[in-house]
């Protein structure tokens, strides 16, 4: 009995030492991240069977647990997933609103100042001073512009960095979970099944930081392994065996680089399907790169507008850059300057970028150019163009700005080089193409990089529109003769001579000539008549009012140095909508709203997806953490078990000494 | 619900860093004076700021435009009211030399007088702006308007009719001056459909002056429809048609019939007979092909005749010419020839003087929607400026009551930290 009584206190002693030890290892990791805090599972040992019965043994320990619950830690990974996403995309969104979004540094501020200097060249159109200062503008302008695009450029730099930064921390994540896979299937096996906690926390804790990073799904095995894989459901990790990002930079591509998944050794698998990739910090920052010329499984390039917020953003600005120099040069070049001649462009701005469809059976890609810079520019149209061959026929059409879908295609034919609306395009560089192939023409990527003011010298602002009425002869039948000049490029006007005559009969008819040449009927309409010249069609066009009697003439001659007419039409382009039916600042105005509308939207999804996390990590902590006060208790408890446990084997060993001293 | 000793630390850790950025935000409003610091802070206001932004920069524009057009629609006023004072006084002044007693020395001196007010007219039509252009020249404001061209011996106009605009509103452009043309060289003859007159007076022709007394007081196109479609013949009719006065019988002792002829002489009415008895004034009505009807005053002699044809547009410098010319208009028929020369000269200078004072009027309206538009404006303006800065500018009193109270959860959030951190089991074992 005594011995026994010797025994069951030893274990007595020895389980009230491994839970002091537990204790003090909680108490030890207390602020160790990830650590779940430990229990002793202790229970009796087998009892000894005698004549009354079976008498207990003791107590001993049989495993070290780790207080987890592995729902909570999944759920944990998720939603740790998306509030670093949206925390990721709250900062990029941030820094592009505060880059484009200043009343004072934004191109609105630049616009006005130019649409000012504008007005006040119209209304002293014969002076220096005004068109000096609106060159200024203009340069201002389009320096801004310049900056925007180096701007966002530099954004798209810094981002493309960074997701191969994040790419290689995913890296380095994955190859340490697999690591830590291949110790704990070790460690478990050799522990006849007892969890390894502590590798458990660490490889949790790793699984953490990989969810941050990007969305995964974790799959636990029999033998205590984990596999992951991504959110797209392409794999990182499966039993021994994990793959790594790679980030392979494309120069042919308006991104820049491709993200590819590939075995340890480095060989390829396949590329990373980006479009499911919606959380995590990668995600994130692929969202925001977004360019939508990845053409899809039908081959269509997607809407250039489909893109994420830096591309909409950059293509905005390139196509406002665009719209500013294709509607001022076309009024800048049907115009006339101070020294009589025909305005020369004010606007030039940078070449279109081409991207070839990665399906297209055919090599190479065509040479898309302004037709001949910077005199084309006047015919562009602030769109991105798709390219396709249709059996022998190229064809394109303008992608859709608006939901309203993509124009109808229209043929060029099959050889080239084409002229379209102010492109050059030329296809000789591709070969073996066959129907289907497509490429993509993006005017609004490169168009403000470099936006340039051509003209120099202040007199070379075209204010007049050339032709003005010098006389009306007469004067009493034709009256308020108003001419509006278009012009054919490279004929200057020269003075006109219009004649009337009216015929006598019931009912009187009219006819009229030019510069004495034959005469030409006339049906007079109310409540103006409009007359063209038939000489050389084009050249100029006149509403006339009243009744012209015979003899009656007008004499259009060269304007005057004062007429701004040109001046005054250049003038109303900031209230025309040049732009998916919006003015310019309009465009840039919902640019920036509709920016700051998404920057809120996340913001309010960054609050909720961190109040989110931070309640279930809460719940987490709640039931893995260490409470200090709950250890100090069993400190407590447990030093009291081990002093009790003393105490039974120091009353066994006086027992043996009364047994002793009795007996001697 | 169990707390783990982490969890007390994070909790207050992130209240306090909740409320520190809380407290950062309003510091940054504060400091900014802006509610909205970055455009996400309130999207829809951000947006629609910039747009207000650029409306109140456009309407301030118009206002500087309304302004630079007021200057010059002034300036134009003044000099158009300073010729209109001249042409009147000239017309003031014919009424005196119409004056049939009036002696050669006499007229000799109101031709003078003549003379200074043209050149003065000549000098305000030929005015400049400040910077140097031209006023009334059109498009063409670096060329003198008005200057004498020394082969025709007339004023000729150098400008065209293109009168600069000057854009004031979205949708709206006003005239920033009048062309020359409309002011003083392109205005309507007679009564702007017909003009008669007594040959000698018309430029370029030859004929014997008229010998009687007959004074041409009105003449006017009875049968608009005759006239047009007589004068719109193609080939055009051989202008001008001329009234001749007959006698029927040689032996009669005063004229009693009229014929109307063409410019070479054919006939286009044959004889028609004057009203009789023939009284001082009387009145003839030519039928077709004419139309036209003309009153007199005094007796024609036989083979006294008058020109009549469509109205053109006449210089006034010009007119101004004839005047001065047939001041020295002398002889037994000088008085008769000289009226006539007036009569349809006072016609020319009144047509002058209307088209000065419409062009007052019109300046004078321009200006006055100049300053309803600018009041409109100013308004608008104001209106854009509020708009934005209760947009976007602070509320300061709303922004410090914030600002305490955010001071105010700080400072608890510490204190209890501080408390807190303070329990610990492990203290009192």
């Amino acid at each position: 009995m005594a011995s026994d009584l010797l025994g069951v206190s030893l274990t007595g002693l020895r389980v009230a030492q491994s839970n002091l030890l537990v204790v003090s290892n909680n108490v030890a990791n207390v602020n160790t991240p990830g650590y779940s805090r430990q229990v002793a599972v202790q229970t009796t040992n087998q009892p000894s069977f005698s004549g009354a019965g079976y008498f207990g043994q003791g107590a001993n320990i049989q495993t070290v647990e780790r207080v987890y619950n592995q729902f909570l830690g999944e759920q944990a990974l998720q939603a740790a997933s998306f509030a670093d996403g949206f925390e990721k995309y709250d900062g990029l969104v941030g820094s592009l609103l505060n880059r484009l979004g200043s009343a004072q540094s934004g191109i609105n501020s630049a616009l006005d100042s130019y649409y000012a200097a504008m007005q006040d060249f119209a209304v002293r159109p014969s002076e220096v001073g005004p068109r000096q200062a609106l060159l200024g503008a203009a340069q201002t302008l389009s320096a801004r512009f310049r900056s925007f695009d180096e701007q966002l450029t530099q954004i798209r730099t810094g981002l493309n960095q960074e997701i191969e930064g994040t790419a290689r921390v995913i890296n380095q994540n994955i190859q340490s979970i697999a690591e830590l896979n291949n110790r704990i299937v070790l460690a478990t096996a050799s522990a006849q099944g007892r969890p390894p906690n502590d590798l458990l926390d660490q490889r949790d804790q790793l699984i953490r930081s990989l969810a941050e990073k990007i969305e995964i799904a974790v799959v636990p095995q029999d033998d205590g392994a984990l596999n992951i894989f991504m959110s797209n459901g392409q794999s990182l990790i499966v039993g021994e065996q994990f793959f790594q990002l790679a980030f392979q930079p494309t120069p042919d591509d308006p991104r820049g680089f491709r993200l590819q998944l590939t075995t340890s050794a480095g060989s390829p698998v396949s590329v990373v399907a980006e479009a499911q990739l919606r959380a995590g910090e990668l995600g994130a920052l692929l969202d925001f790169a977004r360019v939508p010329t990845q053409f899809n499984a039908a081959g269509q390039p997607t809407d250039l507008q489909g893109g994420g917020e830096l591309f909409r953003a950059q293509s905005d600005i390139g196509r406002l850059s665009l719209a500013i120099a294709a509607r001022y040069n076309d009024l800048q070049q049907t115009g006339i300057d101070l020294d009589g001649q025909y305005g020369d462009p004010l606007f030039s701005i940078g070449q279109p970028r081409i991207f070839a469809n990665p399906a297209n059976a055919g090599t190479g890609a065509p040479s898309v150019a302004l037709a001949s810079p910077p005199s084309s520019i006047r015919d562009l149209q602030p769109v991105d163009y798709e390219l396709r061959l249709n059996g022998a026929d190229w064809q394109i059409r303008a992608l859709p700005e608006q939901p309203s879908g993509p124009a109808s295609w229209q043929t060029l034919g099959p050889t080239g080089p084409f002229t379209f609306s102010g492109l050059s395009i030329d296809v000789t560089g591709i070969t073996g193409a066959a129907t289907g192939d497509r490429f993509l023409l993006a005017q609004s990527l490169g168009a403000a990089a470099s936006m340039q003011v051509l003209i120099s010298d202040p007199r070379g602002l075209a204010a007049s529109q050339g032709l003005a009425v010098e006389r009306v002869s007469t004067g009493l039948g034709v009256e308020n003769v108003e001419v509006d000049l278009d012009v054919l490029a490279g004929t200057l006007p020269s003075p006109v001579s219009i004649e009337f005559q009216a015929l006598p009969g019931s009912p009187v008819t009219y006819q009229w000539r030019e510069n004495g040449g034959a005469w030409q009927s006339l049906t007079l309409t109310q409540p103006t008549t409009s007359l063209s010249s038939v000489a050389t069609p084009g050249l100029w066009s006149l509403e006339l009012r009243g009744i012209p009697k015979t003899g009656d003439s007008i004499q259009l001659d060269r304007a005057g140095p004062s007429d701004n007419r040109n001046a005054v039409a250049m003038g109303k382009l900031a209230v025309g909508q040049l732009i998916d039916g919006f003015t310019l600042t309009d465009k840039y105005s919902s640019l920036i709203s509709g920016l700051g509308t998404r920057g809120a939207e996340i913001r309010v999804s960054k609050e909720a997806r961190a109040e989110t996390l931070r309640l279930i990590d809460n719940e987490i902590q709640s039931f893995s953490g260490v409470n200090l006060d709950e250890e100090a208790a069993k400190l407590i408890k447990f030093q009291q078990a081990y002093g009790a446990a003393g105490r039974v084997l120091s009353t066994s060993s006086q027992l043996f000494q009364d047994f002793l001293a009795a007996i001697s | 619900m169990r707390v783990s000793t982490q969890q007390y630390f994070q909790t207050t850790i992130g209240n306090i860093n909740d409320q520190q950025s809380r407290l950062l935000e309003i510091q940054q409003q504060m400091s900014s004076g802006r509610r909205i610091v970055t455009p996400s802070d309130d999207p829809v206001a951000a947006g629609r700021s910039l747009a207000l932004d650029t409306a109140r920069r456009a309407t301030e524009q118009w206002l500087r435009n309304q302004d630079d057009l007021q200057g010059q629609l002034e300036l134009v006023d003044s000099f158009v009211g300073n010729a209109t004072d001249v042409v009147q006084n000239f017309r003031a002044r014919m009424v005196q030399a119409g004056n049939s007693a009036l002696s050669a020395s006499d007229r000799q001196s109101i031709a003078a007088d003549f003379i200074a007010m043209r050149a003065q007219l000549l000098g305000i039509a030929n005015a400049r702006s400040e910077n140097g252009d031209y006023l009334f020249s059109g498009s063409r404001t670096d060329v003198e308007p008005f200057a004498r061209n020394v082969s025709s011996n007339q004023v000729e106009y150098a400008g065209d009719t293109l009168v600069r605009e000057l854009q004031v509103a979205p949708n709206r452009q006003i005239p920033a001056s009048f062309s020359g043309a409309y002011l003083f060289s392109e205005i309507p003859e007679g009564d702007g459909v017909v003009v008669a007159y007594e040959r000698p007076t018309a430029p370029g022709s030859v004929s014997s002056a008229n010998t009687g007394t007959a004074l041409l007081t009105n003449t006017s196109v009875v049968d608009r429809a005759a006239w047009d479609a007589y004068t719109n013949q193609v080939p055009a009719p051989d202008l001008p048609l001329q009234v001749v006065f007959s006698k029927s019988v040689a032996t009669l002792e005063n004229v009693d019939q009229y014929t109307v002829l063409d410019n070479s002489g054919n006939t286009v009415i044959a004889a028609q007979a004057l009203p009789t008895p023939l009284t001082d004034t009387f009145e003839i009505t030519m039928g077709t092909p004419v139309g036209v009807s003309m009153r007199f005053q005094g007796l024609p002699l036989e083979n006294d005749a008058f020109d009549f044809r469509p109205a053109r547009t006449e210089n006034v410098f010009t007119v101004m010419d004839r005047v001065i010319e047939a001041l020295s208009i002398g002889g037994a028929e000088g008085p008769t020839r000289r009226a006539n020369v007036f009569a349809v000269f006072n016609q020319g200078l009144d047509q002058a003087l209307d088209r000065l004072l419409e062009a007052r009027a019109s300046a004078g309206s321009r200006l006055l929607e100049l300053d309803q538009l600018g009041e409109k404006d100013r308004e608008v303006k104001d209106l854009y400026k509020g708009e934005v800065s209760r947009l976007v500018d602070l509320d300061y009193v709303e922004a410090a009551g914030q600002l305490a109270s955010r001071q105010l959860s700080l400072q608890a959030a510490q204190q209890s930290y501080a408390r807190v951190s303070q329990l610990s089991l492990f203290q009192l074992i």
